[in-house]
């Protein structure tokens, strides 16, 4: 297995592929970090919004970067015609899918310690970077993870590596639609439903009530549910999925 | 004489009226005033409920009335837009009876330095009549501890590390090949 793993690394890490992603991202954090300090409005923002902003471009962008990993995975496999060897291996279907999974962490994990620096910079004289990195690691990694875990079941159900990244990244609009709403329009109807039940908003709620509202840690556990039920769900799917990674005419 | 009676009549009546309609323009037919706070010097991210007491001193109620918060940044000399500081809501009465008093508590959260009037104001649904309190000054100042010279050097740092290391792994590859 630990075989299958350095060759995901590899591929999807290491690769040139996944090197210029990550300089793509230093970019992104850069220019988001320096209108911080150069941007007349954004300079204004107290300390601890800036650092709610940058958050929330990390998670939005590892989310993005992740589900687009994990739609291409074993979709992908199985255009290059590579599926049935690696389903000939003495490795069982969800040690395959784990490897694959792991691929995704370390490639997140990356990502989060590109951000350190910045988290670093925007903290600055401030107690908050033992809080943002607490954050990041227990309730940015499991919504990064979920994520990542769903799009590789719907890599894995549909053979097509297009129309899985299309339905994973449907999902992530989706429950990222009260983000873009204003608190007029969340109160009512169907964005008020999402609202409730969306992860990411979950996620940004428990963002507001740990930095800002300073909440107890039991507020900040229930407001952090919905993202602790959606990785279970995305568990579960994965599961399920990795039962039916196949050959491509059935065994 | 009764001419002159007549002329000093018209001029004690012409004080009078004038004198009601200045009482008429003293007190409006709804009143509305900021109980607490009485000003606010805080930093950003500071969180308050801001009560105000509105009464109506009509001799008819007043229905479906809106009762918001209103910001005029005084720094920058333009008006805020209230939803970056979640107090885009406004309260609802749905009915102030003549002479009754209603207290309404509208929470904000100031996000931006500046210096800042804020009032509050009351309408209703069933006349163009729009009633407003006297303003408060709301100092928010300045507490970001962010080093641009940090910020530049991560900003350009960063990335260029990250440009090395991918300079490094194409070496690495073409070594390889051609190995």
């Amino acid at each position: 297995m630990s075989s299958l793993i350095k060759k995901e690394i590899r591929e999807h890490v290491f690769s040139r592929k996944g090197v210029w992603i990550f300089f793509a991202i230093a970019i992104l954090f850069s220019g988001l970090t320096y209108s911080f300090v150069s941007v007349k409005e954004l300079s204004l923002l107290a300390q601890v919004e800036v650092n709610m902003t940058f958050m929330k471009a990390l998670i939005g962008i590892s989310i993005l970067v992740s589900i687009i990993l994990g739609s291409t995975m074993v979709s992908g496999e199985r255009e290059q015609g590579t599926l049935e060897s690696l389903l000939l291996t003495p490795l069982s279907k969800v040690e395959i899918i784990l490897s694959k999974v792991i691929g995704i962490l370390v490639f997140w994990l990356i990502i989060s310690a590109i951000s350190l620096p910045y988290f670093y910079a925007l903290t600055y004289g401030t107690n908050m970077l033992p809080t943002i990195l607490a954050y990041l690691y227990l309730i940015g990694l499991p919504l990064v993870i979920s994520f990542s875990l769903l799009s590789l079941a719907f890599s894995t159900w549909i053979s097509s590596s297009k129309n899985a990244t299309l339905l994973s990244i449907i999902l992530f609009l989706v429950t990222a639609i009260p983000m873009f709403l204003s608190t007029t329009m969340k109160k009512s109807g169907f964005a008020h439903v999402i609202d409730l039940s969306s992860p990411v908003s979950a996620s940004m709620l428990t963002l507001k009530d740990w930095l800002v509202n300073k909440l107890s840690f039991l507020t900040i556990f229930l407001d952090s549910l919905p993202v602790l039920g959606f990785l279970v769900i995305s568990i579960i799917c994965l599961f399920y999925a990795s039962k039916k990674m196949d050959f491509l005419g059935g065994e | 004489m009764l001419k002159k009676a007549g002329i000093v009549l018209a001029i004690l009546l012409g004080f009078v009226i004038t004198g009601q309609s200045a009482m008429a323009m003293a007190q409006p037919n709804v009143e509305v005033k900021v109980i607490s706070p009485q000003q606010v010097k805080d930093y950003p991210g500071k969180e308050t409920t801001v009560k105000a007491q509105i009464t109506n001193h009509t001799s008819q109620s007043i229905k479906d009335m809106v009762v918001y918060i209103t910001m005029a940044d005084m720094g920058k000399k333009w008006t805020v837009n209230l939803e970056d500081y979640s107090a885009d809501q406004p309260q609802q009465v749905k009915e102030l009876k003549p002479g009754e008093t209603k207290e309404i508590s509208l929470p904000i959260r100031f996000v931006y330095t500046s210096n800042y009037y804020l009032y509050v104001t009351a309408t209703s649904a069933h006349s163009f009549d729009v009633y407003s309190s006297n303003g408060i000054p709301i100092e928010i100042m300045g507490n970001t501890k962010i080093n641009p010279t940090i910020i530049q050097v991560v900003s350009i740092g960063t990335p260029l590390l990250i440009l090395i290391l991918v300079g490094m792994n194409f070496r690495k590859t073409k070594k390889r090949r051609i190995a």
